[in-house]
């Protein structure tokens, strides 16, 4: 091909232009590519240059620009193709990025970066199996190309293909002994596999190599928390945020954290959660936005649902029953914000609740915000709280006239954008108040539950024929602290005749520091069984082996208290002086369940010790507690919802007439019938 | 508008002088303080806002040195600043010659001249200051406030912006500026001064206010909602962003917002007229109440603003000749191209025709087009009166002597119904403007035909009913296009439309059409957007609680009356809203051949479809209830063999009707005007007729 002669930089100028790029000296290279671009338009390489320098800015849009200039120049350039397809790709424009990896690699077979760019390409647009086989070409053409085996770990960790993403990282490790992301994401595969002792030394490598990786000490107090190490935890989150104090997601892992530990006091709870908002609330609040909502008190109201758990969540056992019942109130117009990625066939069913569907996972946090605001949502429900997907820094912005925590997350966001906190009177009794920043909205109950569906048959109290009494837990290791042990071993030194059942283990070998615990309260081990974590149903039929469920503080157990309830198995609960500690509380006073429930620990011990030795009035009230449970208010969804709509309206209408939140009680001051005893 | 004239008395300047002046008359003062001493204390005084003493003093200073002008110029000062205009304007007239060399005098004497009103002189006063002394700003400014009392924009522009030549930051010159450049819809050029103005002035509420007239203008509603909420924010006690706010809230059919903030812009300043008229227009367009509590709202409109003046109204000196000639006065905002032009041109154009008729406008509005022209030569008499107050409008009726005073507005915008509640004809009656009572006892009579006034409505009235056989007539456009086929035949499914604005919907009436197009599921209804485009949140809201999916529904973007017209060609049938009938629209559609079915309503304006279907012949169009127009609607979807056949004659019959026979009507109405004067003269009440 007869190609036209033009001028082009010397070798001195390239030279001067490759040195400022290595050496990270972005300004100045860029004035130098720049300025060859102008001396030598005709020429690629100063094009090339710019769009590279740019693209190293993470300045996409100009990088393209650059790149655009530099295509009818280099088509002949594999390694420029490949530039300017990661530029287009992170500037969203994926099929023509894809077009030039493809031009790339046809240029030069062997072009490993650019397979391994195309495996991620493709893995974005969920092509996952075109993905893993760029990957693997990439691996084939260079088994020592480290970053390929990290993305081929990532993509057969989100296929859930452990073992082999397990042997991705291995390969990536080998390769690269001194990445911390690429320890800290190999430990959280593992813990996700229930793996924790490698992902905790997997964790300690991230933080080795890098003592400030604010990632890994956060990873490593998940990791801490989720075994209930809440103490351990707090430092390491603390350490997360000193090294980066914007980490939002660190100080929310913190306070959900310290919501299990009974050393905190109320009082120093609220602060934290203050503290949180003083930190990322407070500097944003000269910002929040005016509404144009119309202040119709009466009008069709738009309701905008934030969660992280619209699919095959615990979450849909209270949120489902309250969507159904919604729909009989078409003034109520859903708009769903959907914050992880999941999507399953529960997600498509619950979309046919909502009036507009917003995934908003790929939204940043003002994006977020800024379309609600768009969404003109009058009421925002967020279910999160400071749980984990919560996208309180979208709610911080306040995009909506009201907000309201429900669900999700058991205690204050300490916001003062988030307007209302919904709760019963016996989950947050109104002596609670000054634990929220949020006023207290009252429903007759917090939430309804929906049981499993289909419901194996209660069976007989086994003690009555079983040799010994049998303890049972359903709690999550983190909920399982060091008083929790010892109250529970009083209880079993009390009755000797007795044995406690601890489910939902990440093990069915007992975890080292319970089995310590247990010994130290000088219980023996033949008294305990530890089971592994299993799906609901096998977990109904585990009721069969129990007598009583004892209950967790100071986090109560809430989704598996239910559970138990269902199976006529009651939870001896302690009515804990948070809300955390106050689910069980709720669950047995909505029931008429109150000899359930103890006012401290010795009471609890007491309350214990006398169930098991009144086995006969234990086996007589089983038969009877799935359907008191069926004719509580719990299972009343109909009536929830009735008053949640009415308080919504109410809560509404409040600010419609420019008045500030205010405690809503409609429920009881519309009601004088006592509550859960129907 | 800003205003802004302050009295200037510079104090080490004024001192020297008359530390000087003293020197050289050599006057011994014993035992007084000097005269530089007395002018530094008068200076202090003044500026402390003493003008009670400093009025003594300077009379003091002023018999002591009678030559020295800076004692007649403080003295001046003081008179104007405890208020007493006419005092300092005789010590001005009488010293000018005296001072006349210090620029600060003269601008002085012009504020107390355009204080008072003789804005001519103090125009001559600012531009000898300005002579004087070209690179001071007060003069400058002070003129073009002047000239913009004095109408004259575009001069008063010239002194603004030399004013920011000289300090670039004066905000309450951006203000002005953006003030007039609005009034001459120079929206983008007014937009900067604005924003230069809040930038020196963030909470000033009437800027603010402003600033969110002019982003309504531009259909920047949000931003329009946001300025207006903060001029609320900035002097919650100020009614006038409520009001507008309300305006823009009903024109987007927020009608409950409207009523709330237009109520409480009343509890705020109960005088505000403008406030209780819009209130009674926004009730009228909400969905259904009861005729007498509507009716006792008007009521209550007369008992504010009415009733105080009933002491003042005065026996008129009209002779009470039956047959003499008569002169007519029309008090309206709208001679201009508007809809009203529809109804109006012909009347006036017949009412031309009688010699025994003098006609006089009154337009109450700064804005003129080509229509305006036509207008005028219609009129025997033009008077503007925008910037009239009420007090000296009614006065200007009284001395052209109108027999007989039309109001074409009622409580619609730009109304003046102040004027009419001073009562300053002996014959007043209300007429076109708005579909219902003015609720005044000073209106006697109210235009009507039998059909949008049937007898029993009369109790709705404080007015009588002057009955013709059809409230107006209609022009319709004389460029409209050809009616087409029904659209029905080749698209394969029915299209209902409303092309009325949003505020005439609500939610009992999308629950109607909702109602219909479940029963007709072919069918789809479309509908306008707001201006600028764009689904109103409303509709969109009421549709998702009726379980109408956005597919059903077809929003088109309306912004001239030839695309309203156009549009028809895609229109089966056209839906009326309820109970606020569509009226001009609804006559467009009938020329283009589509038919409006409408609920013959409880009150006048509920009956305007009925009227229009009933007077040429549409009588199937009429539904007694709702239920009904759901069944007509369903039956005509499913009927478009015959539909296709009344639209095909639709225009022949229309122009055919009596609203296309103005000289029987005009004709109908002179006679009543006539039988109206008769019992006038014998000293009789109005009575219906």
């Amino acid at each position: 091909m007869a190609q036209k002669r033009h001028a082009a930089p010397s070798t001195h100028e390239i030279q001067r232009v490759v040195a400022l790029f290595q050496i990270r000296n972005y300004q100045e290279a860029e004035t130098a590519a720049l300025s060859l671009t102008r001396q030598y338009p005709l020429d690629g390489f100063g094009w090339k240059a710019l769009s590279t320098i740019l693209f190293e800015q993470a300045r996409w849009p100009e990088a393209v620009a650059a790149g655009e200039q530099a295509a009818p120049l280099l088509a002949q350039d594999a390694e420029f193709h490949n530039n300017f397809a990661n530029s287009l790709r992170n500037l969203g424009k994926t099929e023509d990025a894809e077009k030039h990896y493809a031009r790339a690699i046809a240029l030069k077979p062997e072009y490993v970066e650019a397979y391994d760019n195309l495996g991620i390409l493709l893995q974005d647009q969920g092509r996952l199996q075109e993905a893993e086989q760029a990957l693997r070409k990439a691996i084939a053409l260079r088994p020592q190309y480290g970053p390929a085996h990290e993305h081929l770990a990532n993509l057969l960790a989100i296929s859930c293909r452990i073992e082999e993403s397990v042997e991705s990282y291995r390969n990536a490790l080998a390769l690269n002994k001194t990445s911390a992301k690429l320890y800290n994401n190999f430990g959280s595969l593992l813990q996700g596999a229930g793996r924790h002792a490698e992902a905790e030394a997997s964790f300690r490598q991230a933080l080795t190599i890098d003592p400030s990786y604010a990632h890994a000490y956060n990873s490593l107090g998940h990791l801490m928390a989720a075994h209930g190490f809440h103490t351990d935890a707090e430092a390491c989150f603390r350490g997360s945020l000193k090294f980066k104090p914007e980490y939002a997601v660190a100080y929310s892992n913190l306070l959900f954290s310290m919501a299990h530990r009974e050393e905190v006091t109320p009082e120093e709870f609220f602060a934290e959660h203050r503290a949180y908002s003083a930190r990322f609330e407070q500097p944003l609040r000269a910002a929040w936005p005016q509404y144009v909502n119309s202040r119709d008190p009466e009008r069709p109201l738009r309701i905008g649902i934030v969660s992280g758990d619209l699919h095959d969540h615990a979450l849909i056992r209270y949120l489902g029953p309250v969507l159904q019942h919604l729909a009989d109130y078409p003034e109520f117009i859903l708009y769903a914000y959907s914050t992880d990625m999941i999507m399953d066939a529960v997600t498509e069913k619950l979309k046919t609740h909502f009036h507009k569907w917003r995934q908003a996972s790929f939204l940043s946090d003002p994006e977020l915000a800024e379309e609600i605001l768009r969404d003109e949502i009058d009421i925002v429900l967020d279910l999160s709280g400071h749980t984990g997907y919560n996208r309180l820094l979208a709610l911080v912005r306040k995009p909506a006239p009201i907000q309201i925590g429900w669900m999700g997350y058991v205690g204050t966001s300490g916001l003062d954008c988030m307007d209302y906190f919904v709760a019963d009177r016996y989950f947050a009794p109104p002596s609670f108040a000054d634990q929220f920043s949020e006023k207290l909205m009252y429903l007759p109950a917090t939430t309804p539950f929906k049981p499993f569906d289909p419901l194996p048959p209660v069976n007989a109290l086994p003690a009555l024929t079983a040799p010994q009494f049998m303890f049972g837990s359903f709690h999550r290791l983190s909920k399982l602290n060091r008083h929790v042990i010892g109250v529970w071993s009083q209880i079993l030194r009390a009755v000797p005749e007795s044995r406690l059942l601890l489910s939902a283990m990440p093990d069915a070998t007992p975890p080292g520091h319970l089995a310590r615990w247990f010994a130290e309260e000088n219980i023996a081990p033949e008294r305990l069984i530890f089971q592994k974590a299993r799906g609901v149903e096998e977990a109904l039929f585990l009721h069969y082996e129990i007598d009583l469920a004892l209950d967790a503080f100071p986090y109560s157990g809430s989704t598996t208290s239910n559970h138990s309830l269902t199976m006529g198995v009651p939870t001896l609960t302690l009515a804990g002086a948070t809300v955390p500690g106050r689910m069980g509380t709720s669950l047995a006073s909505h029931t008429g369940l109150d000899d359930f429930i103890a006012h401290d620990k010795a009471d609890f011990v007491e309350k214990a010790v006398y169930w098991a030795t009144h086995r006969e009035a234990l086996a007589e009230l089983r038969p009877t507690l799935r359907q008191r449970f069926a004719d509580s208010t719990l299972q009343n969804p109909e009536l929830i919802t009735a008053v949640l709509v009415q308080s919504l309206r109410a809560a509404w209408r409040r600010w419609c007439s420019g008045l500030p939140p205010e405690m809503l009680n409609l429920w009881e001051a519309s009601s004088s019938e006592p509550l859960g005893k129907s | 508008m800003g205003s802004g004239t302050k009295n200037l008395i510079p104090q080490s300047h004024a001192a020297r002088r008359s530390r000087a002046a003293s020197s050289r008359q050599g006057v011994p003062v014993p035992r007084q303080l000097t005269p530089a001493e007395q002018a530094d204390r008068l200076v202090e005084l003044f500026s402390l806002g003493q003008y009670e003493q400093t009025e003594r003093g300077a009379r003091d200073f002023t018999a002591r040195f009678p030559n020295e002008p800076f004692g007649w110029k403080i003295l001046a000062a003081a008179l104007a600043g405890k208020q007493d205009l006419a005092a300092a304007l005789e010590v001005y007239d009488r010293v000018v010659a005296l001072a006349a060399g210090d620029w600060q005098f003269h601008n002085n004497y012009a504020n107390a001249l355009k204080t008072v009103g003789r804005l001519a002189e103090a125009e001559k006063q600012y531009r000898e200051a300005i002579v004087l002394q070209p690179s001071v700003l007060e003069p400058h400014y002070n003129l073009g406030l002047t000239l913009i009392d004095l109408g004259r924009l575009q001069e008063a522009e010239v002194f603004l912006r030399r004013v920011l030549s000289l300090q670039p930051a004066h905000g309450m010159t951006h203000f002005n500026l953006a003030n007039i450049l609005t009034l001459q819809s120079r929206l983008a050029e007014a937009e900067p001064h604005f924003r230069q103005a809040l930038a020196v002035m963030p909470q000033n509420a009437r800027l603010l206010n402003n600033f969110a007239q002019l982003l309504g203008r531009q259909l920047r509603f949000a931003d329009a909602e946001i300025c207006y909420r903060n001029a609320i924010a900035a002097d919650p006690n100020f009614a006038v962003p409520y009001v507008n706010l309300a305006d823009l809230m009903a024109n987007h059919g927020l009608l409950k917002d409207a009523e709330l903030l237009l109520r409480h812009a009343l509890s705020l300043d109960p005088a505000c007229a403008e406030a209780h008229s819009n209130l009674l227009f926004t009730l009228c367009l909400m969905e259904q109440k009861d005729p007498a509590t509507l009716f006792a709202e008007h009521r209550a409109f007369a008992t504010h603003f009415e009733l105080p003046l009933r002491s003042q109204w005065s026996d008129h000196p009209n002779s009470r000749d039956p047959e003499r000639p008569l002169r007519l006065g029309f008090v309206s905002a709208d001679f201009r191209d508007h809809p009203v032009m529809r109804y109006l041109m012909s009347a006036l154009q017949h009412l031309n025709g009688y010699p025994d008729l003098t006609l006089y406008a009154y337009s109450n509005n700064v804005r003129h087009d080509r229509e305006t022209d036509r207008y005028k030569q219609l009129f025997h008499h033009w008077r503007d009166v925008a910037s009239s107050p009420d007090e000296a409008l009614a006065k200007q009726i009284r001395n052209d002597e109108i027999d007989i005073l039309f109001d074409l507005s009622g409580h619609s915008g730009h109304n003046r119904l102040l004027t009419f509640a001073r009562k300053p004809a002996p014959l007043q009656i209300s007429w076109i403007g708005y579909v219902g009572t003015t609720g005044l006892d000073s209106m006697d009579y109210f235009i009507a035909d039998t059909q949008l006034v049937p007898e029993a409505f009369q109790s709705q009235f404080t007015e009588k009913i002057l009955y013709v056989p059809a409230t107006t007539c209609f022009q319709p456009c004389a460029d409209a296009p050809e009616v087409n086929a029904l659209p029905a035949l080749r698209k394969g499914f029915f299209t209902f439309s409303s092309l009325a604005r949003i505020n005439k919907l609500n939610r009992a009436l999308i629950g109607t059409w909702s109602e219909i197009l479940r029963r007709a599921p072919e069918s789809r209804l479309l509908l306008t957007t707001i201006p600028g485009g764009g689904v109103p949140r409303l509709l969109e809201d009421w549709f998702a609680a009726e379980g109408i999916p956005m597919e059903r529904l077809i929003f088109e973007r309306v912004e001239s009356v030839a695309q309203t017209l156009q549009l028809h060609h895609e229109i089966d049938l056209c839906l009326d809203t309820l109970p606020y009938n569509g009226s001009t629209s609804s006559s467009h559609s009938l020329w283009m051949g589509v038919p409006i079915l409408t609920v013959a309503g409880d009150f006048p304006y509920a009956r305007m479809g009925t009227c229009l279907s009933n007077l040429i012949g549409l009588e199937g169009f009429v539904a007694a209830s709702r239920e009904e127009y759901i069944e007509k609607a369903v039956m005509w979807a499913q009927n478009s063999a015959a539909l296709a056949e009344l639209r095909a004659g639709l225009r022949q019959r229309y122009a055919n009707s009596i609203y296309q026979q103005p000289d029987v009507v005009t004709g109908a109405m002179v006679k009543g005007l006539r039988t109206a004067w008769n019992r006038w003269c014998q000293g009789l009440p109005p009575e219906t007729f």
